[in-house]
């Protein structure tokens, strides 16, 4: 049962009180951002200060020239959505008073973990090394080895947020949802954030009415938020927003080219011992915690400067990424039902799709790419982690209501397979072996 | 189990291959895409089958309907329409313990299932038994406590005997201490 207004407002003043703010910080934004003295000084630790310099958005700034924000920006951000949630939680007294402390450190930290260029190093680090070399792993490694864990348990149980951040905590149930699911602070951060910047008008949407329009299930154990009826404009804009931003940014095609690139020079000076890989950056960070502070963007640049002379692929890419002169597309599968021909499935499978075209092409295997996106997920149908709205007849995925202009995209949802190449001249090669084949196939 | 070469086929997403097509799970494939029951029983199959003792390298969530990992269900959209045989070339060979131990659990899960509903049922509750008792926060500190648990959580599809006999199938076949 939900409190009465005035008991509301009591509980909400007596938060405020008990956390104590001491400061502002000022969003572009969300505005005027309240933290605690505590929070300050995790803040302002040499490890959580490295954020301003990893870019949130990898390399889209070598196509959204603006979009220069930081993994620093985005975490105060989701720590202020995670707050005006929580807040409202305890107004229906579904959270106590600890837990918003809680939940405010573990947005605040989410992103602790992130590699320089974020998803896209992280992207070449889990390719060598599975799921351990995920960025909140690395964040939970960090908040273990380093002092900043020290300045965590001085505001609440270490244990609990390092739970939080591996996705272990088990109660209550709904910090799972806010957490980690389509509609967890993170997304409505970000997705409002990357528009700004990006120039992208399309993420635009209006997060004070979405959150306004936010209630956990009424489940005696609450494990989901659910968008009230009023909120179906607000969260169809959020998700409409999400699934532009996909096609409009994340998955550009000039933006994945660079990437590309990127992920190709890292993974080589990696393997060369030229660039750390994951065991070296836990070894050097528990040998000394500054290290970690001063592994960013910039550092990763350094490294890849030091490799532009000579002549193997990965020095030329990184001059290449130096005058943004990009890879080349030269095949693309947009609709989930497009597969690449039976033969070149096959070499996929073993690995040896560049080789193969390579050879069937006349363009160096080392020049042949292939980036894979089996399922553009701007909202997830696992029924732990998709969106639900409250209608007259009950809670139900938002995919699954009718008036709902969402499950008809849900139904265009796109993938984004696609072949890059050198330069012009290679991909005009592969696009001529490409026709050729498909209309041999079709001959036969 | 893990590749011995460099390609861009990410290693997660070969091992899956490989062990799916080792223990004939391919048919948990078939109607994935449109089919949540199918998608649950590749999280939770899976899941067992890395706490068996493969090397797969997933971390997993703790849900509702249980552990869950979004890059395996990745992976797992990534392959569709692939055979996975295609994908057995240079991996080691898979440990003596995870060839004992998860084909047990799944006769088990067969025997007890009497439809494929069923199987995904038993496969969620001894997913979710397992992750409540070894990996969750806080940790249940005795048997009742983590069973009570997950009975006040799933209790609505879930009887506590059905949630006891999981339990008690982890233990007996050294998925639980």
């Amino acid at each position: 049962m939900s409190a009465s207004p005035e008991e509301a407002s009591r509980k909400i003043e007596n938060i405020r009180k008990r956390l104590n703010f001491s400061k502002k910080i000022y969003d572009n934004v969300h505005g005027y951002i309240d933290i605690t003295e505590e929070e300050r000084l995790v803040i302002d630790s040499p490890i959580f200060q490295r954020l301003r310099r990893v870019s949130h958005l990898g390399l889209a700034d070598f196509v959204y020239p603006g979009a220069t924000h930081s993994r620093f920006s985005h975490s105060i951000g989701s720590l202020h959505v995670m707050n005006k949630i929580a807040i409202s939680l305890i107004e229906d007294e579904i959270l106590e008073d600890d837990d918003v402390s809680e939940l405010r450190l573990a947005a605040l930290l989410h992103d602790v973990g992130h590699y320089p260029f974020s998803h896209v190093l992280e992207g070449t680090m889990t390719n060598i090394a599975g799921d351990s070399a995920k960025h909140e792993q690395l964040g939970v490694f960090v908040l273990k080895e380093t002092s900043l864990g020290d300045s965590v348990g001085k505001i609440c149980k270490l244990d609990n947020i390092i739970a939080i951040l591996e996705g272990k905590f088990r109660e209550p149930p709904l910090f799972q949802y806010l957490t980690s699911s389509s509609l967890d602070v993170d997304k409505i951060d970000y997705l409002q954030r990357d528009s700004v910047h990006t120039g992208v008008a399309y993420g635009a949407f209006d997060v004070n009415r979405l959150l306004s329009c936010l209630e956990p299930d009424r489940a005696e154990e609450p494990t989901l938020l659910v968008v009230t009826k009023k909120g179906q404009q607000a969260i169809e804009d959020f998700l409409l927003g999400r699934f532009h931003m996909f096609q409009s940014v994340y998955h550009h095609k000039s933006v994945v080219a660079f990437e590309l690139m990127l992920d190709r020079i890292a993974d080589t000076l990696i393997r060369n011992g030229m660039l750390e890989d994951l065991s070296r950056i836990k070894e050097s960070i528990q040998k000394d915690e500054g290290w970690f502070g001063d592994y960013d963007d910039a550092y990763v640049w350094q490294v890849f400067k030091a490799n532009k002379f000579g002549p193997s692929v990965a020095n030329q890419l990184v001059r290449k990424l130096l005058s943004r002169d990009s890879l080349k597309m030269a095949d693309e599968r947009l609709q989930l039902t497009e597969s690449l021909p039976t033969k070149m499935m096959e070499e996929l499978a073993k690995d040896t799709l560049p080789s193969w075209l390579g050879k069937q092409s006349g363009v160096e295997p080392e020049w042949i790419f292939y980036k894979e996106q089996p399922r553009v997920t701007f909202l997830e149908g696992e029924p732990d982690r998709t969106v639900y709205i409250r209608t007259e007849e009950g809670i139900k995925p938002i995919i699954e209501e009718p008036t709902s202009i969402i499950k008809k995209i849900w139904e265009s949802r796109f993938k984004a397979d696609r072949i890059y190449t050198r330069d012009n001249a290679s991909k005009a090669k592969i696009e001529a072996f490409l026709k050729k084949y498909k209309s041999a196939k079709q001959g036969k | 189990m893990k590749p011995t070469h460099q390609g861009i086929v990410a290693v997660s997403k070969r091992n899956l291959a490989s062990y799916l097509s080792a223990f004939d799970l391919d048919h948990f494939m078939k109607g994935f895409e449109h089919d949540f029951d199918k998608r649950l029983e590749v999280q939770k199959a899976i899941y067992l089958l890395q706490e068996s003792g493969a090397d797969l390298g997933y971390h997993f969530s703790w849900y509702l309907r249980g552990p869950y990992s979004p890059t395996l269900a990745d992976d797992a959209y990534s392959l569709l329409g692939v055979q996975m045989t295609r994908f057995l070339t240079e991996t080691e060979p898979i440990p003596q313990d995870v060839m004992q131990k998860f084909p047990n659990l799944m006769r088990i899960v067969k025997r007890k299932s009497g439809t494929p509903k069923e199987e995904s049922r038993w496969l969620e509750i001894l997913s979710s038994v397992h992750f409540v008792m070894k990996h969750s926060y806080p940790r249940p500190r005795t048997e009742d406590e983590g069973i009570d648990y997950i009975a006040r959580l799933k209790g609505n599809r879930f009887s506590k005997p059905e949630i006891e006999e999981s339990y008690e199938i982890l233990r007996k076949i050294g998925f639980l201490k």
